[in-house]
């Protein structure tokens, strides 16, 4: 249980984790847990949908159920006056849900548009894409929605099962934030969970991923684009790695600010894109580090070939000790963001917990930034960056594009996929 | 919200004491104290006013370990003259480059070294330029030297011009020509405004960002950014002598000018007839997007129309939500939004088809709904649940510094009261469910709607030879 009291507001937030995630559904089941998880919001006890969204509208409160690839949270936010209303409803979803028929063959019906509806929006298509085709062939490369077809293949019963896994007393944790007292969590929220039927922590199995061999482009051809939505990267180190926060300074002077050579060469020089940063994703099991950027059709093939050049000159020629302690003072000054509210120090928590990182990660960080030598950066991007080996998503009008980017000499390969049309999964995820 | 006394909350400062000394040490920048007052919570916040014109509103917070300081002006595209829209939102790009006194770059350089977070908006009523940073050291003088000198030392040159236009080029292909809903929301103000400086778009429309010369740029500057045109926020952990006095020394000495006076249209009345476009866009199902004319933010309609947006669109239990997205199916979602400007201009209300329903549909049951509401008044229940929804909101958008500066500088901005916020909030708690059902009659009728159809291409259409 983790409780960060604070009573400025009269608000409170309260969380329930669960292990799991969706890469524990069964292969050919995808989106099981994302069913699983819409469904507890579809009504509880004597309360059917409609009766239970209007119980946590009238206090004044959000409810819902957060399922990703590796977590599956149940969580809210309530007026502080009506927090025992509150907190009956949510032991209520979690204790006694009702998985109703109905509910079931609405949501899947809703499900399927959802999916169709996510066609219509080029940056999260282009995120997605990158994230499905980057992470094969391990399960986690899998759409937590699932597809239509997967979503067909599901019934009742797997929904009930599913939820009986996940929603055990070996697999949870309690969070609250604001307006709340731990000796009230305790008691009005951790110990009746503490009834739930035993089961097992759910520890998502995870593969190493190799690097591509090579700069492999895959354009996503979506008809009529004024701009090309583009992500490069690569899989990398996860969080826990020793490498890790020096791989991340690294990351933070290509493209993780404003002035960082990225958006100072696509964004200011050249008036290229609205935004270029750069990210490395801190996971537990494997990071993944990627770089994105949105150039008109015109601009797209010298911005692709200089978005190129600008990752293989920083691996080979490092970067400077200004640079290094211009990240450092960002990095040190930045910890007040990180514990500003009680808000942001709960997710503080929350994430070590999740990366597996020790618990004296956050008071010991600044120390540690500080103690970062230059060669050790250049070390770590030299050893885990590689700009020879990238996978590229574009979406974009292929057909204005296509043969200029094949004809650039730092692209190896180049793929052409429909954007309407899901990246086929196969029969070789690990 | 409560006129207070001195000395009866933590916050404690006497606060002629404190404009004595400040006066005292930045002579000329004649620092008055206009009045405080008791947010909601434990924070106080205290307006003052420089002699040149500057509005300066403050609000103290020991208790996070970062500040916020927003500078609000009262221009936006609203102020624009056709063919050259979209000149505020440039502007407000530019205003990143160089000063005579800091090179290009330096800005943006020296905030991230101090870990802050800058950032600025533009709209029809206003233009923001915002910094939140770790309150410590000499952080907060550092923060006003640039603000203060980027406020009249701008150097503008050609290429920096050329450089930010195609940025901005680049935002409108992102924002609006490659997104649905940004198109769509373009084409319901261009049809339901036509004549009305909010018809155009805040980054304005493509041929006018290319036409806007440097001379166009240098006359908005001059005429617009200027103290008395402006207004100062500043939230979190800062000391109130020591804030005031900074800013008497940086803005003190910046002269005022004339300030042409904002633009002031015919007043818009509901449309009388519906006026209704159709879009053809690569989308996966049809879009429907509705304008009905509203006034502006300040006006004794609003709180109920937030009520009765809040009841018609708000949460999974909302009628519309439950109507055509649980039971009808017709809809994936639903929105609605009470636009908040300072003239009159349009609430929205929205909804996403789901595959194979058409639009028309969801405007009949959208009007049924609307027909419903106006002849019987919501239940006491609903107008509760309607009141918490909005409270919430309203508490979770000013925990942070930031946030809470933000909500200041806008209501300071849009109705000339940054306690509006507050007053607001007062006033939808006197909502009655009889209030729901006369605004509703009054400007949501299937006559005076402003209507966007966006269907979806057909594969054939779309299809890339």
């Amino acid at each position: 249980m983790i409780v960060v009291p604070n009573a400025d507001h009269p608000l409170l937030g309260m969380q329930v984790h669960f292990g799991g995630g969706s890469v524990t559904d069964p292969l050919g089941q995808e989106g099981l847990t994302y069913l699983t998880g819409q469904m507890l919001m579809r009504g509880c006890g004597a309360l059917n949908q409609a009766q239970f969204s209007e119980a946590v509208d009238y206090l004044g409160a959000t409810l819902g159920v957060s399922v990703g690839r590796e977590y599956f949270v149940i969580e809210g936010e309530v007026l502080s006056r009506n927090v025992e209303e509150y907190v009956a409803l949510l032991e209520e979803v979690i204790l006694q849900p009702r998985f109703s028929q109905d509910q079931l063959d609405l949501l899947k019906r809703q499900s399927y548009a959802a999916l169709e509806e996510r066609r219509d929006n080029d940056e999260a298509l282009a995120r997605e894409f990158f994230f499905q085709i980057a992470h094969l062939p391990d399960r986690i490369s899998r759409p937590t929605m699932g597809t239509r077809e997967s979503l067909e293949r599901i019934d009742r019963e797997d929904v009930v099962q599913c939820a009986q896994r996940i929603i055990s007393s070996q697999n949870h944790f309690v969070c609250a934030v604001g307006d709340v007292t731990e000796s009230f969590v305790e008691e009005r929220l951790a110990t009746p969970l503490r009834g739930l039927s035993g089961g097992e922590r759910l520890v998502p199995r995870r593969i190493a991923l190799e690097e591509p061999e090579r700069v492999r482009v895959v354009l996503i051809d979506k008809p009529k684009r004024t701009q090309s939505q583009i992500v490069l990267g690569h899989p990398a180190i996860p969080a826990a790695h020793d490498d890790h926060l020096a791989l991340s300074v690294g990351n933070l002077l290509f493209g993780g600010t404003f002035t960082a050579r990225l958006s100072h060469e696509i964004r200011e020089k050249r008036g290229w894109s609205y935004g270029a940063y750069s990210n490395l994703a801190s996971l537990r099991h494997q990071g993944m580090f990627s770089y994105r950027y949105y150039p008109s059709v015109t601009d797209t093939v010298p911005a692709l070939e200089l978005g190129l050049r600008l990752l293989s000159d920083l691996v080979s020629e490092g970067v400077s000790e200004d640079e290094v302690q211009f990240a450092k003072s960002f990095l040190t000054n930045q910890y007040a963001f990180r514990v500003e509210t009680a808000w942001s120090r709960l997710d503080e928590v929350i994430r070590a917990h999740y990366l597996g990182l020790p618990d004296d990660h956050l008071e010991t960080y600044v120390d540690r930034v500080n103690a970062l030598s230059v060669d050790a950066i250049n070390q770590a991007l030299r050893t885990h960056l590689s700009p020879n080996k990238l996978l590229v998503v574009m979406v974009c009008t292929a057909d204005m594009l296509a043969d200029s980017i094949r004809a650039l000499p730092a692209v190896d390969s180049v793929e052409i996929h429909p954007y309407a049309n899901d990246w086929p999964q196969g029969d070789t995820l690990l | 919200m409560t006129n207070i006394p001195m000395g009866s909350n933590p916050d404690v400062v006497d606060v002629h004491d404190v404009l004595r000394s400040v006066n005292a040490r930045a002579p000329g920048a004649n620092v008055d104290f206009i009045h405080e007052y008791a947010l909601r919570g434990r924070r106080i916040l205290r307006r003052f006013r420089l002699g040149n014109g500057l509005s300066v509103l403050l609000v103290c917070d020991p208790a996070t370990p970062v500040a916020s300081f927003h500078t609000w002006f009262n221009v936006g595209s609203c102020y624009e003259k056709p063919g050259r829209t979209g000149m505020a939102h440039l502007f407000e790009h530019l205003m990143f480059k160089a000063t005579t006194h800091h090179e290009e770059g330096e800005y943006d350089r020296v905030m991230e070294e101090r870990g802050a977070q800058t950032n600025a908006a533009t709209w029809v009523d206003w233009t923001c330029y915002h910094v939140t940073f770790p309150a410590h050291g000499d952080n907060l003088e550092t923060v006003l030297r640039y603000e203060s000198d980027r406020m009249v030392h701008l150097d503008l040159t050609s290429a920096q011009l050329e450089s930010e236009r195609e940025v901005v080029c680049n935002e409108r292909r992102y924002r609006v020509d490659d997104d649905p809903d940004g198109k769509i929301t373009e084409e319901l103000y261009a049809l339901a405004l036509e004549g009305h400086p909010y018809a155009w778009p805040t980054i304005g429309w493509m041929e006018d960002i290319k036409a806007i010369g440097l001379e166009d740029c240098e006359a908005f500057y001059g005429t617009y950014y200027a103290p008395n045109n402006a207004t100062l926020v500043v939230t979190g952990n800062v000391d109130t002598e020591q804030t005031l006095f900074l800013i008497a020394s940086y803005y003190g000495s910046i002269p005022s000018q004339d300030i042409p006076a904002p633009p002031n249209p015919a007043e818009l009345v509901p449309l009388a007839a519906p006026r209704r476009r159709e879009l053809t866009l690569p989308i996966s199902t049809e879009r429907l997007l509705l304008g009905f004319v509203t006034p502006g933010l300040n006006h004794p309609d609003i709180p109920a129309l937030d009520v009765a947006i809040e009841l018609l669109f708000g949460g999974e239990s909302s009628r519309l939500h439950q109507d055509l997205v649980m039971e009808k199916e017709i809809a994936s979602s639903t929105h609605g939004w009470v636009g908040t400007f300072r003239l009159s201009a349009l609430t929205e209300m929205s909804v996403t088809l789901c595959p194979g329903r058409q639009a028309e549909e969801a405007q009949e049951a959208v009007f049924a709904a609307l027909d419903d509401i106006g002849r019987n008044p919501p239940t006491a229940r609903e107008l509760e649940k309607a009141r918490a929804q909005i409270e919430v909101s309203a508490i979770r958008s000013i925990i942070t510094a930031n946030g809470l500066a933000g909500k200041l500088g806008h209501c300071e901005i849009t109705v000339g009261d940054c306690r509006h916020l507050f007053v607001l909030l007062d006033a939808i708690d006197k909502v009655t469910v009889e209030d729901v059902s006369r605004v509703v009659r009054k400007y949501f009728t299937p006559q005076s709607y402003a209507g966007i159809v966006a269907r979806a291409a057909s594969a054939a259409s779309e299809a890339t030879p």
